[in-house]
């Protein structure tokens, strides 16, 4: 068998075109591939990354049902050792407490169902970057008692900074919730949906307008890596009693979003399929060609006596080499210029770049600088050239010896 | 002349009866809820709203004058002190002190529970409308509690704007206490009941003091009031219940 190896080897270094022209295919296919899926989940992860971190977080925990009725009756006390526990979660970055509910903003005559978030100022904004959204006024400091007010709530309610901001609402256990607030900043949100009806307070100010002294909504868990999110979930909830608590990522919290990135995954592996599929054409037309032109070739070998098995095998040995030879290539090839790009990702301009710094994506298009999906490349491209290498193993078995002989 | 004097003593006794017969269920109603309300009368209240996992108590303190004009005051607990009420035929107004501001009341707010109590703000409103938007009908006696009671049903008035279907009230013989009454819906279906109990002497009538509204369906919930002083009849202006009043009363 090791002959097989031997012969095969040095066969195809006696046509160096050949061998390099069936390798260039394979070369070529990986390395567009590879390029191509490295800029399309790099440019969405980012993106990802960006709206994730301003709004959910990649993980929250909750009380067990509050994510289906976001009432004060399914919060969570506000523990600081459960807080610390997990924290101490591998992969976890930081643990930040929030209050979210629902409350009736009015100034003047108008009045607006608005969105309260109680937040940790300082935790908040190392998450969220929300310090840099702000239009006008300063950001929230850990004892205030003022609110920060999204912009287009405060052009409905003609409110600027150092106005009163009245708020209603219902509070913890049936208690009535209402306050008066002066404004401390506004705050530009990119989603106009949200820039119409956000209202931002400190926690310690949240718990005490709904009378939920030690309570909060949520616990928002930052990761250091996004591709660790699953393991992380799986370790907290391991650490959490499942019957009180309920650990939730981000593919759950805003499934508009995660829709619109399967979506896009989707139509992306259309294109690579079609990609493959011009790839695996015309890798076959040129294994096709090569075993017509080597027909004379088989057809002596079989006839001094060279069993059609051990030909066949002994030409699949042969296409796996070749192809090797171009996959490896390929991924090699790919490597420093995915490299290249992961240093210096290339800067978006123009509208898109004004587009992504609204939402706080960062203007770029970078490659995912990840072994995963290089090595799944590789895999299907393999496969699909062993398909098609079934041809001349075919074409072998169906040797007429005397006729090819005599072309 | 036998025969005459046999009419003669039927006609007496059929008298005596129509006579028996002459208190209607609309009386009886009427007399029941008299007896709460008075011409007008101001009290001072407990209001505990039980939930499965919490239990919350207001203080409050109540005018009313006639069917039209009522006003109350919270006193208890401390985030709520100072909140008022003012109703006025069949309008209502709430001041929020906190917030320096006058809400009143929409029609889209009329099914919520007041102060987030089983007791609506529907249900303040036309409280007193038992006697004049019903259709009353004794339809038995029955031994409840161990007192004997008019079972009387109540239906709405074609035009009366009632958000139920019937009720059914048990009031007491005698002392004309609303004992029970069994709210429902247009569908039939049983949505609250009412009970009031532990008479007590105040002022200068016996009334029962501690009333449960109890939600249908819901298990572990529900409301009660205890009527912890009640005076009836003290005069008291109309000018009383207005919103400037709402705003300074203490």
């Amino acid at each position: 068998m090791n002959e097989y190896f031997k012969i095969a080897w040095r066969n195809i270094w006696r046509k160096k075109f050949r061998t390099l022209l069936t390798a260039g295919v394979a070369f070529m296919a990986v390395f567009l591939s590879i390029l191509m899926t490295g800029f399309q989940l790099g440019v969405w992860n980012n993106i990802i990354e960006a709206i994730v971190h301003s709004y959910s977080g990649y993980i929250q925990i909750h009380a067990k049902g509050y994510w289906d009725d976001k009432t004060f009756d399914y919060s969570m006390s506000f523990d600081r050792s459960f807080q610390n526990q997990i924290e101490a979660t591998e992969h976890v970055r930081k643990v930040i407490p929030r209050i979210e509910s629902f409350a009736l903003a009015s100034a003047g005559l108008k009045t607006k169902g608005v969105i309260v978030y109680g937040i940790d100022p300082e935790k908040e904004d190392a998450m969220t970057k929300l310090s840099l959204k702000i239009a006008k006024g300063h950001f929230l400091h850990t004892d205030d008692h003022s609110v920060m007010i999204s912009g287009r709530l405060s052009e409905f309610l003609n409110l600027s900074v150092g106005d009163t901001l009245v708020l209603i609402g219902q509070g913890y256990q049936g208690n009535s919730a209402n306050g008066l607030f002066p404004v401390k900043a506004i705050i530009r949100l990119p989603s106009p949906e949200f820039d119409n009806k956000m209202v931002y307070m400190t926690l310690s100010a949240a718990q005490d307008f709904y009378s939920a002294q030690g309570r909060i909504s949520s616990l928002v868990i930052d990761i250091d890596k996004s591709m660790n999110m699953k393991s992380v979930a799986t370790a907290i909830s391991d650490k959490t009693d499942q019957k009180k608590y309920e650990v939730m990522d981000w593919t759950e919290m805003m499934k508009e979003l995660y829709q619109q990135y399967i979506f896009k995954k989707a139509s992306e592996i259309v294109i690579l399929f079609i990609l493959y599929l011009i790839v695996g054409f015309i890798a076959f037309g040129t294994v096709m060609m090569m075993t017509n032109e080597r027909r004379r070739e088989f057809a002596i070998m079989v006839a001094i006596g060279m069993r059609k098995k051990s030909l066949s095998v002994l030409v699949g040995i042969e296409l796996c080499y070749i192809m090797i030879l171009g996959l490896l290539s390929g991924i090699a090839g790919s490597i420093p210029i995915l490299y290249y790009f992961h240093l210096n990702p290339i800067r978006v301009t123009g509208e898109t770049a004004t587009a992504y710094a609204a939402f706080g994506i960062d203007p770029v298009f970078p490659i995912l600088w990840q072994p995963g999906y290089i090595i799944n490349q590789g895999i299907v491209v393999f496969i699909l050239i062993i398909i098609s290498s079934l041809y001349p193993l075919w074409n072998i078995s169906r040797l007429d010896v005397s006729r090819s002989i005599k072309s | 002349m036998m025969r005459i004097i046999l009419i003669i003593a039927m006609l007496c006794i059929s008298q005596q009866t129509a006579r028996a017969q002459e208190i209607t269920a609309k009386e009886i109603v009427k007399k029941a809820n008299d007896k709460m309300e008075g011409l007008s009368n101001e009290s001072n209240m407990t209001m505990t709203i039980v939930r499965p996992t919490w239990q919350r108590s207001i203080s409050l303190k109540s005018w009313a004058k006639g069917k039209e004009l009522s006003l109350v005051l919270i006193t208890d607990p401390a985030k709520d002190k100072g909140q008022t009420f003012l109703k006025i035929k069949n309008e209502m107004w709430n001041w929020v002190p906190g917030i320096q501001r006058m809400i009143k009341l929409l029609p889209s707010m009329m099914s919520q529970g007041w102060m987030e109590s089983d007791y609506t703000n529907d249900d303040i409103l036309k409280e007193s409308s038992i006697v004049e938007d019903y259709v009353h009908t004794l339809t038995g006696t029955e031994k409840y509690s161990g007192t004997e009671c008019y079972i009387i049903r109540l239906v709405p008035k074609p035009e009366a704007v009632v958000v139920w279907g019937s009720i059914i009230k048990w009031i007491s013989k005698g002392s004309y206490f609303q004992l029970r009454s069994d709210y429902y819906d247009e569908d039939n279906k049983l949505v609250k009941t009412e009970t009031s109990t532990q008479v007590k002497m105040m002022d200068d009538r016996e009334i029962p003091t501690y009333i449960e509204i109890i939600p249908a369906d819901k298990p572990g919930q529900k409301t009660t009031v205890t009527i912890n002083k009640i005076l009836f009849n003290k005069p008291v202006q109309d000018h009383f219940f207005s919103q400037q009043n709402m705003k300074t009363i203490r």
